[in-house]
Order: C-alpha cells, then sequence, then structure tokens
C-alpha cells in the first residue's frame, strides 16, 4: 500500500546570499515559508519542482519538503533539519531569527 | 579501443583557442579510447596513428587527463585529442596534460563562446608544475640548518 | 615563515580573476550549477544550510601576524566577526555573499593566503605538525616538504578532477600530532639506518563511512624521490579510483578492494616512469624551499620571573601545566591557546580575540601562529620569562583556558547548526558537556581525554579517533547521537568500538556523566588515564555504565 502523502513545499537556496526561500503560489521566491505553496498529491509536487528548473538563475538546489498545513497554508516544517533552516544555527543569534527579530522591531 | 573514427557533425574542435572546423582528412589512423580504458605504450608504438581521440561523458571525470599524460610519457607525437563536455575552465589543463585539441558538441560551443576559450587557454602558462622544472636549485648543496 | 615570491603574489591574483569570471559565468548562464559548484568548491566556496561557506587554507597550519589580522578584517568586514578554525588547518567564515567572494579573495591575496582546493576532488590543503619548527621530539622541519607538496599539487593539470577528494598530512617527528595514519596519504619523516632522512610513506587511511588506519606502502622514500612517488600514487589512484558511487570513491577503498600488495606493485612500477618527468630532485626543491622558511632569530634569556610566576599563582601554573609544551630551545616554551572556553563553540575565535593573537605572536611569539587539528591556536615560540606577560593578555581577551587535552578540549564538526550534510547537531553536545563537567569542577580530575564529536558519518569531528567518539545521526526524525570507545589518533592509531544503540540528545550527557563516572571509580589511581582504564578493563565495565539495567536506573 502506498505511503499517505504529506503535503509538501518546494525550498531551496538563494544564488547571492545562500540562505534558504521556498517557491510561492505566484511563482517567486520567499524567505519565510508561511508564504510557500503548498502541494497536495505527489503529481502536484513533481511539476513544481520541476518547473524551478526554469529558475536557475535565481536559486540553487531546489527539493520538496514536509510540511504541516492549514487552511491552504504551510505552519510547520516537519524536518527538524528544515525547521533549522528556517531560524538560524543554534549557538549564534544569527541568520533567520535575526532578520525576523530585525522584523519584529521594526 | 576501437578504430573506426566518427566526428559529429554537429562538434566544433577547439584548437589554439578558436573554433576550427574539422580537420581535413589526414593519412594514417585514428583510435579512439574511452575514459579510464586501459592501454600500455606498445598500442600506440604504431607509427601509423596520426589521432588519438579521448571520448569523456561528464567534465569531471578527470581520468583523460591522466591517460593523456601517460600516452605522451610513452613517446607519441600525434594529435591526441578530448572529446565530450568540456568546460572552458579545463582547457588549459588539457593543454598541460599533452592535448592538442577539444572536440565539442555545438550546443556546448553555443554556451561557451570562443573568447572563453582563447581567454582560458592564456593561463597555460603560469604554472607551479613548470616552475619547479625551472626553480633554480643549483648552487644551494650547503645544508641549512632547520628553520 | 615561508615568505611567498612574485610568482605566488601573480598566481593567486590570476586565480581570484578567475574565479570572479566564473561567478560571473553562472549568473549570465555560460556555466550550470553544476559546474559552477565543482569550480567553487575548488575555491573553497560551498554552500551550506544558511549561507555560503568559505574555508581558507592555512598551509600546514602556519601564518604571521598579519594574515591573522586580515581573518579579523574579513570578519568584520563581510562576515559576522568571527571565524571557524577547523580540523584541517582551515578557516571558514559562515556567512559570506556571493557577490563579496571574489573580493574576499582578493583581500586575502594581500596577505597571500587564498582557498585554493581547500574543498573538491583535488588535493586538498596539505597539513602538517602543528609544533613544526618549535618541537623538541622533530628529526626534520616538515614544513618545507608540504610547502614543495602544495606548490606541486596546485593547479596540478591532471589531479583537479579526482574521483573523491584527497588528503596528505605530514609530520617530522616520531609523536604524530597530524594523523598521518588517517589520511589519504601519510607521511612521517625518519632517517634510515645510514643516517639519510626520508619518509615513510602510508596510503589508503581515513575515517568516514568506512573508516581505515593507512597502509605502509614504503618504509623508506628517498626525499629526492618525493614528487615522482606522490605523483605516482595520484595517477595510479585517477585512473583506478571507482567513480560510480561517491562514498566509495576515496583512496582507502581502491587500497582495500584491490588490496595494498597490487597497489603497491602500481604505483612502483608508475613510479618508475615518473622518475624521468622530474627534471629536478626534490630533495634540491625542499633545500630551495627552505631557504625561503626565514627562522626564527632566536634569543638568549633567563625566566627567572617565570619561575617566580609559578609558585605565586596557581592559575597561571595549571595554565603552565596544561597549555604549555616543551621547545627545542630551553628558554623557550610552546604555548596552546585554547578555542574551547566552557559553554562556547569549539574552534571560534571572535576578530577580537585574532587581533589580540596576531599582537601577541608579533610581539612574543616571532610572528607566528599556527592552527592545530584539534581547533587550537599556538604560539610556537615563546620565551619563558615573556610567559607571565603572554597569560594576561590571553587572559583580557578570554582565550586563557588551562584546558589542552581534557575533557572540554572538544573536537567538534559545524554539525547540522551550518552543514548541509550534517545529520545531526554537534556544537550543542560540546557545549553541554563541556559546561557539565565544569559545574561539576571534574575536569582536572578527570585528566586526560579524548572526546571528539561529528555530526554526521563523513567524521569531519574525527569521533573515531575520540577515545570518547559521539557520531549525531538522525533516527526516528530526531538527532540521535552513538558513542564509540577506544579510539586514538596519535601514531597507534585506533578505530574507536561503536558502544550499542544511540542516546537521545537528552539522554547524551547523562550517558555520558555515567561513563565517566564508571572511569573514576574504577581507575586505579590519577595516573590511569581514561584510555589506559579502557585498555586494562575491557569496554564492558563502560557499556555496562552507559547501558544500566532498569533497576539501577530507577535508583540513579
Amino acid at each position: 500500500m502506498a505511503r499517505a502523502f504529506v503535503t509538501k513545499i518546494v525550498t531551496a537556496n538563494d544564488l547571492l546570499v545562500g540562505d534558504a526561500v521556498y517557491l510561492t503560489s505566484s511563482n517567486l521566491w520567499s524567505r519565510d515559508f508561511h508564504e510557500a505553496k503548498i502541494c497536495l498529491n505527489e503529481d502536484e509536487a513533481t511539476r513544481l519542482l520541476d518547473s524551478t528548473n526554469f529558475h536557475q538563475h535565481h536559486i540553487v538546489g531546489a527539493y520538496l519538503a514536509d510540511v504541516a498545513a492549514r487552511d491552504g497554508r504551510p505552519v510547520e516544517l516537519l524536518h527538524f533539519r528544515e525547521k533549522f533552516r528556517t531560524k538560524g544555527p543554534s549557538n549564534y543569534f544569527h541568520g533567520k531569527q535575526e532578520f525576523n527579530n530585525q522584523q519584529g522591531v521594526a | 579501443m576501437s578504430l573506426e573514427f566518427t566526428q559529429d557533425q554537429n562538434s566544433i574542435i577547439v584548437r589554439d583557442g578558436k573554433f576550427c572546423p574539422p580537420h581535413e582528412q589526414k593519412p594514417g589512423k585514428t583510435i579512439e579510447l574511452k575514459s579510464g580504458e586501459n592501454f600500455t605504450p606498445a598500442d600506440f608504438s604504431d607509427t601509423d596513428i596520426a589521432v588519438i581521440v579521448i571520448n569523456v561523458l561528464a567534465f569531471n571525470d578527470g581520468r583523460a587527463f591522466s591517460q593523456a599524460k601517460k600516452i605522451r610519457t610513452s613517446g607519441f607525437k600525434g594529435i591526441l585529442r578530448l572529446k565530450g563536455p568540456v568546460i572552458a575552465d579545463q582547457y588549459p589543463l588539457a593543454i598541460r596534460c599533452g592535448f592538442d585539441e577539444l572536440e565539442i558538441s555545438a550546443s556546448e560551443a553555443k554556451r561557451q563562446p570562443q573568447f572563453q576559450w582563447s581567454d582560458a587557454l592564456k593561463r597555460t602558462r603560469d604554472n607551479y608544475l613548470t616552475r619547479l622544472t625551472e626553480m633554480e636549485v643549483n648552487g644551494d648543496q650547503s645544508e641549512l640548518s632547520p628553520a | 615563515m615561508y615568505a611567498y615570491n612574485e610568482f605566488d603574489q601573480k598566481f593567486v591574483r590570476q586565480r581570484v580573476s578567475q574565479f570572479r569570471e566564473q561567478i560571473e559565468k553562472r549568473l549570465n548562464g555560460s556555466l550550470s550549477e553544476e559546474e559552477f559548484r565543482t569550480l567553487r568548491l575548488m575555491n573553497g566556496l560551498y554552500l551550506q544550510l544558511h549561507a555560503y561557506m568559505l574555508r581558507i587554507a592555512i598551509p600546514y597550519g602556519s601564518l604571521n601576524s598579519d594574515q591573522m589580522r586580515k581573518f579579523a578584517y574579513i570578519a568584520d568586514r563581510w562576515d559576522k566577526g568571527y571565524g571557524h578554525f577547523t580540523t584541517r588547518q582551515n578557516i571558514q567564515f559562515n556567512w559570506p555573499k556571493l557577490e563579496n567572494v571574489a573580493d574576499i579573495l582578493d583581500a586575502l591575496a594581500d596577505v597571500n593566503m587564498h582557498a585554493i582546493q581547500t574543498s573538491g576532488n583535488c588535493v586538498r590543503n596539505v597539513t602538517a605538525d602543528h609544533f613544526s619548527g618549535a618541537s623538541i621530539d622533530e628529526i626534520e622541519d616538515p614544513r618545507p616538504s608540504a610547502e614543495l607538496l602544495r606548490q606541486w599539487s596546485t593547479d596540478h593539470p591532471q589531479f583537479q578532477y579526482l574521483p573523491r577528494k584527497f588528503k596528505i598530512a605530514i609530520t617530522g617527528s616520531p609523536n604524530d600530532r597530524a594523523v598521518v595514519k588517517a589520511h589519504d596519504i601519510g607521511l612521517r619523516i625518519l632517517r634510515n639506518q645510514q643516517g639519510e632522512v626520508g619518509y615513510q610513506v602510508i596510503i589508503g587511511g581515513g575515517l568516514g563511512r568506512s573508516p581505515f588506519v593507512g597502509h605502509t606502502i614504503r618504509e623508506f622514500l628517498p626525499k629526492a624521490d618525493l614528487l615522482p612517488y606522490i605523483e605516482a600514487i595520484l595517477q595510479v589512484y585517477n585512473l583506478g579510483g571507482r567513480r560510480d558511487n561517491k562514498y566509495k570513491a576515496r583512496i582507502k577503498i581502491l587500497v582495500h578492494e584491490t588490496g595494498i600488495e597490487e597497489i603497491t606493485r602500481r604505483v612502483e612500477e608508475n613510479f618508475k616512469l615518473q622518475k624521468s618527468e622530474f627534471q629536478k630532485p626534490s630533495d634540491k626543491l625542499i633545500a630551495a624551499i627552505e631557504k625561503r622558511f626565514l627562522a626564527p632569530d632566536f634569543e638568549q634569556s633567563t625566566y627567572e620571573n617565570f619561575e617566580a610566576e609559578r609558585s605565586e599563582s596557581p592559575q597561571f601554573d595549571i595554565f603552565v601545566k596544561r597549555n604549555i609544551a616543551d621547545h627545542r630551545r630551553e628558554n623557550y616554551a610552546i604555548v596552546t591557546v585554547s578555542l574551547k572556553n566552557i559553554g562556547q563553540t569549539p574552534g571560534d575565535a571572535t576578530s577580537e580575540q585574532m587581533r589580540v593573537l596576531a599582537d601577541i605572536a608579533q610581539r612574543f611569539s616571532h610572528d607566528e601562529l599556527r592552527i592545530s587539528h584539534e581547533q587550537n591556536i599556538i604560539l610556537p615560540h615563546v620565551q619563558k620569562r615573556h610567559l607571565p606577560e603572554v597569560y594576561k593578555l590571553l587572559q583580557a581577551a578570554d582565550l586563557a583556558s588551562a584546558n589542552i587535552g581534557l575533557i572540554s578540549d572538544i573536537i567538534a564538526c559545524p554539525g547540522m547548526d551550518y552543514c548541509a550534510l550534517a545529520t545531526a547537531r554537534s556544537i550543542p553536545v560540546a557545549k553541554d558537556i563541556s559546561r557539565r563537567f565544569d559545574e561539576l569542577k571534574l575536569e582536572h580530575e578527570i585528566g586526560d581525554i579524548k572526546l571528539k564529536i561529528s555530526g554526521c558519518i563523513n567524521a569531519c569531528g574525527h569521533h573515531h579517533l575520540g577515545h570518547i567518539g559521539i557520531l549525531g545521526l538522525e533516527k526516528g526524525g530526531i538527532e540521535n547521537y552513538q558513542i564509540t570507545l577506544g579510539g586514538a589518533a596519535d601514531l597507534t592509531m585506533a578505530i574507536g568500538k561503536r558502544a550499542g544503540r544511540g542516546f537521545s540528545a537528552e539522554e547524551l550527557l547523562p550517558a555520558i556523566e555515567r561513563l565517566i563516572g564508571a572511569y573514576l571509580d574504577l581507575r586505579t589511581s590519577r595516573e590511569e588515564v581514561f584510555l589506559s582504564s579502557l585498555k586494562r578493563l575491557g569496554h564492558s565495565p563502560f557499556i555496562e555504565a552507559l547501558y544500566p539495567k532498569k533497576e539501577s536506573q530507577n535508583v540513579a
């Protein structure tokens, strides 16, 4: 029996900055995974991932990541590696966590 | 090793940093080697061999560089050609290993225009291996105390 | 220090402009990501979890104060104010942007430094004993040989696209401080019966997924034959190494699958051909290079103040006992500066600390610094009379931890806090362990022990070689840590044995505490270090401590 499909989003690293980015429904890349387009089945996921072949001048190494979604939007990345990518390292307050903090202050 | 030699109609020869038309038919045999294919120096002792082509399937398969060097070490004086998806940055390495020319596909040539190859060729000269053979070592016979 | 010349300068500049072009070619589509990846790796540029990472070579671990200051400058200008020193005598910056990398490389070229071949499937930065030129037990300084190998391997036309990466290490002392048996090629300088200096050549060692202790392929290689012999090994490997599976592509697998006898035969046969290709004998080249190694101008001095300070300050005395090694000159000492402060990231130094170290090196260590494979910084030539002052300067910069060789002197790879290949984090584990044993005030009681942590099977943290090794993996969607026991990194190199099932992140620290507790209970005296107890008693009592029976767990 086939395993139940887990909702997915497409992620990659930004070519210029190198940080984690996520593919949105408007076919753009966001630094916030909450804005990512979710794929509800295997075909959709494959198609969306294939579409990134046309984005090679912006991103590197696109792949699919499992998410929990609510109301058609991703709410949580499931793997701990992917959770780390949304924040940054644990030893210094660098990476996305720093950026998010700045946003909060602004 | 095969003796039949097929030059792709759409392929381009890179020689002296320029895109060239294929060679006119030359007297002598052309031998093709696969990347990594074993050979012994005796295989090339036939003076009738004019061209040896080494085929690579991927740019990062570096065996052809050592094959070329070995073929030259064994005394082969004919034309040595590297055929496959080579990138311009590899051109100086190929020359330094003993290749004379490259054969790339038309699409590779389109993606990497001629100036990239002529620029790359300029980087052939200044290298450490050449320098090590030219390094002045005479006159330092006196034992130096360890630093 | 080795004095670079115009050629070296021209070469690195050319390489920077080439890489600048390669970046442009990637942006304009002339190079695919796959091709660019190969080229950027050859220039030390990785793409990690959160950002690019630039790995810069510190050839054979030696640098001067200007070079260290340049690292500080780069850290402040283009990164986040710190750098990470690695087990292969490199420094890594974790936050460069692609658009700045060529500028960073140009800044490095100002001080003759570069990132060439710090990654990729080529011959990597040649590493050497970090006490080279200073240690009391040295037969010959290995750095001129290492410099020759650096020049030979740099942009070597045959060996830029090897089946896999290739690491060479060299030591000039019988006490191996360069882990030569864990490298693709390890070289040990020795004398033969005639008193001539040459190399023992070891090949096929390595860690990672399949750890191997290297095999000796030549008991004694004359110095004159170094390059043709190494060239022969590399050519045999380039043509024969597996390219079908990257986990089986290292030379250790070729040696393992083909057999050392057959590999020896191929290398020796190839060596005969290579000898005619190298017109200049390697010993002559090394002698020419040696001339460019400017030996420190050692001074005579007395050091009553040093002895006085030792008896006055117990803190200083502990520092001397842990962090100072004998120098070949009686009035000098080798200082190891710990980058393992309690609760901090192993191997990290701030730009401010780099500047302090540069200043100290310039004033007190004949302008020399070294990076050790244990991720510490060495001041190789400090007069004993200056040690009290050096200690105070280190203290002021938070660099005076007297913990060399102790349980907090941990080797750890960056793990999943940074590395795209990691399967678990290693930095928090290192921080927790050092904090815990500091709280318990047990560190000095435990004494000499090597604890090493890797965040994946590639073993950058050398966990196989730890007396206690920790390997972070993923199990069932969470981080899981396996413990190995009994590894050793010296000339008796041994690969640690797995103790049993892995531990979750929460279970790990208590497990290490039980393990150390068992050692403290079982040792005959303080003189019996952890590894000796392990050897005397075997692993069973320690495994029992790691995996106690249910009832004893409830009591605890």
